[in-house]
């Protein structure tokens, strides 16, 4: 059924390596729509898998300060949040089913002679749950740590890198603003941290949030002040209606307006990655595909008006013979659909071909592999069809043009 | 002239115009014709004088844009593409100047080619495709492809495939305009001893010795009949 080229020749065709680039052409656009877009797929796949490492349904709340325009007499003026804040959320709050408060700082840390400035974290004993990550030796901040104010540590493993090279920090003694701490627990390097929530986790050292405030007072003030509210969402809950109830909860305990995004910011692990373009990237390159298939259509629909220009002859002496035009728009119209769809199918096999070899391949972790969905099969289908029509209707058009009169002025 | 039988056609006021670059071009100007059945008609006239346009009307591969056309008593003027194809495959045979056979066809496929257009099955097809070239002297060349073949085969390969489908009307431009003297003496022997009984043949050509053999000749001048002179 495949033509050979000397067929081709044979048949009237004007040029046909220009027939074989466009339907190389043709293979490889509906091969690269296929790929990109399976990989796509799997890249989404891949971050929404890192969303879930990064925390479950955490939601995480940053103060700010009243806008402008929102400001009383008195002028825009910070807001804060204490712990006291944090357990009326816990308590009242009936959409989410976890609220930790955490605090954080550049705090200068040193060990022996080293000092280094690390970020460090007050925290309370369920941090680890709501980041959804673990200590991966000794023990994490427990709820008697904050009770006592203990002066324990719990560190990342770059931090941890950071004072100590490559000795375990576990019983180790530092000192955080000068005062001793000792580390009982090293944090899990999580693989899918994705948001980096000013620093990576590995790059921290946690410490109970009640020592935390124990330290110093921040901001001029004597409060103990929570920088951000971590709640988790009930998964039976619908995520934006949960926010909104710990927004007005918030807004109308602290008095700020309650669409003042200035006063209280939400962000999602989700939003978050949402707003990464990073998965639409090869959805958009999967569009050259389309380009790809598109421009080689055009050149089988050419190639194919050319095919019927340089047998106008043979059309009109058909006509003349008795052809109906039903008869020749279907052959011309099945030759140039076929030759499409003939090359089309070629590229979907070539792009499952590739997806399954780099599925077979030995990737990093950080490679997402290409996922075949349904979907993209019935896109990339669909862009062949759509171009088998172009080629199919391009050269019934022409041969339904030829004049049958034209048999008696050929000059063959 | 045998004009006692019925007509097979009629040209009632014919005009053909195209619209070229210059304008609108008037290439036959009212142009009345009967002919009967059975009849041997040459058209005869100086080039571009509308001649081949005229077997174009006739042989209802364009319509006249204006004025009647009557063949076998039904107009065509009017008729649709697919009602002027069926009409060309059932009743009209061609015979072209140039041959008009595809090259890569045998003589017998070329001949069978308006059978298949008719939907005329396949062995009846072949069996009256080389019943019309033993007619032409060729049934032995029938496997032959056709490009291998002398001018005066080829033509008489187009006489074949013009007549395999019985068409009452045989519409010919210049056959032997592309043949020396012998072979187009031969083409127009074998021409002019077909339309016997009822078959119609209209033949274009320049050749006032052809036209000799004609029941009837007229003279095409400027996309009007000037003269008419019957045998
Ligand atoms: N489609 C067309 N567009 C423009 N002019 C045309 C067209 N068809 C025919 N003509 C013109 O009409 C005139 C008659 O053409 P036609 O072919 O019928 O002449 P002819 O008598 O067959 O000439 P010849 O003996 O050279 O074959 C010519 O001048 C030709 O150029
Ligand atoms: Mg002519």
């Amino acid at each position: 059924m495949i033509p050979t080229l000397a067929d081709l020749k044979a048949r009237g065709f004007p040029n046909p390596t220009w027939l074989v680039l466009s339907l190389v052409g043709l293979a490889v656009g509906t091969s690269v729509i296929v790929i990109l877009l399976s990989w796509g797929e799997g890249l989404s796949i891949a971050l929404e898998e890192g969303t879930n490492k990064t925390g479950k349904n955490l939601v995480l709340c940053f103060l700010g300060r009243i806008s402008k325009d929102r400001a009383g007499p008195a002028g825009p003026r910070r807001i804060w949040l204490t712990r006291e804040d944090v357990s009326f959320v816990r308590r009242r709050a009936r959409g989410i089913e976890l609220a930790v408060a955490e605090s954080r700082a550049w705090k200068p840390v040193g060990a022996g002679p080293k000092s280094v400035t690390i970020d460090v974290r007050g925290v309370e004993a369920a941090i680890e749950s709501i980041r959804d990550t673990r200590v991966v030796a000794g023990r994490g901040i427990s709820e008697l740590d904050v009770q006592r104010r203990a002066a324990v540590a719990v560190i990342g493993s770059v931090a941890s890198n950071r004072l100590f090279g490559s000795a375990s920090p576990l019983g180790e003694r530092i000192e955080i603003d000068g005062r001793p701490f000792r580390v009982v627990g090293i944090l899990e390097d999580p693989s899918g941290d994705l948001i980096r929530d000013r620093t990576l986790q590995s790059e921290q050292v946690w410490i109970p949030i009640s020592t935390f405030f124990s330290i110093g007072p921040r901001y001029g003030s004597d409060i103990d002040i929570v920088d951000v509210l971590l709640f988790r969402v009930r998964s039976d809950r619908p995520y934006s209606e949960a926010v909104r109830e710990v927004r007005r909860l918030l807004t109308s305990r602290l008095e700020v307006g309650e669409h003042d995004r200035d006063a209280l910011q939400f962000v999602t692990a989700l939003d978050v990655l949402r707003r990464l373009p990073i998965a639409a990237v090869p959805r958009f390159l999967a569009l050259l595909g389309v380009v790809a298939v598109s421009i080689s259509a055009i050149g089988v629909s050419s190639f194919m008006a050319l095919s019927v220009h340089a047998r106008r002859h043979e059309i009109a002496l058909r006509k003349a013979l008795g052809a109906r035009e039903l008869r020749l728009l279907t052959r011309f119209a099945a030759e140039g659909g076929g030759l499409t769809l003939f090359g089309g199918c070629l590229g979907l096999l070539l792009g499952l071909a590739v997806c399954n070899v780099i599925e077979r391949l030995d990737t990093p972790e950080i490679l997402p592999i290409p996922v075949v969905q349904s979907g993209v099969l019935m896109i990339a289908m669909g862009v062949v069809a759509l171009s088998a029509l172009l080629t199919a209707v391009v050269p019934a058009y022409h041969a339904v043009r030829v004049d049958p009169s034209a048999a008696f002025r050929s000059a063959s | 002239m045998s004009s006692s039988a019925e007509p097979i056609l009629e040209l009632k006021k014919v005009e053909k115009q195209v619209r070229g670059p210059f304008g609108c071009l008037r290439i036959l100007k009212g142009i009345d014709l009967i002919v009967p059945r059975g009849q041997f008609l040459a058209v005869t006239g100086p080039s571009g004088s509308g001649k081949t346009t005229l077997l174009e009307i006739l042989g209802c591969l364009s319509r006249p844009s204006s004025g009647d056309y009557l063949l076998g008593g039904r107009s065509v003027a009017k008729a649709s593409s697919n009602e002027l194809a069926d009409l060309r495959a059932s009743s009209i045979g061609f015979v072209f100047q140039s041959f008009n056979l595809l090259a890569r066809l045998t003589a017998r496929q070329n001949v069978e080619l308006p059978l298949a257009y008719q939907g005329v099955p396949t062995a009846e097809r072949q069996a009256r495709a080389l019943d019309a070239l033993s007619a032409v002297g060729l049934e032995s060349r029938a496997d032959h492809p056709t490009p291998a073949m002398s001018g005066g085969e080829r033509q008489r390969v187009a006489i074949a495939r013009a007549i395999v489908g019985r068409p009452p009307l045989l519409l010919a431009d210049e056959p032997t305009g592309n043949l020396d003297a012998a072979n187009g003496a031969q083409i127009l022997q074998l021409l002019s001893s077909l339309p016997v009984g009822r078959r119609t043949l209209i033949m274009v050509t320049h050749d006032p010795q052809v036209a000799a053999r004609a029941d009837r000749i007229m003279e095409l001048r400027d996309g009007e009949f000037v003269a008419e002179r019957c045998e």
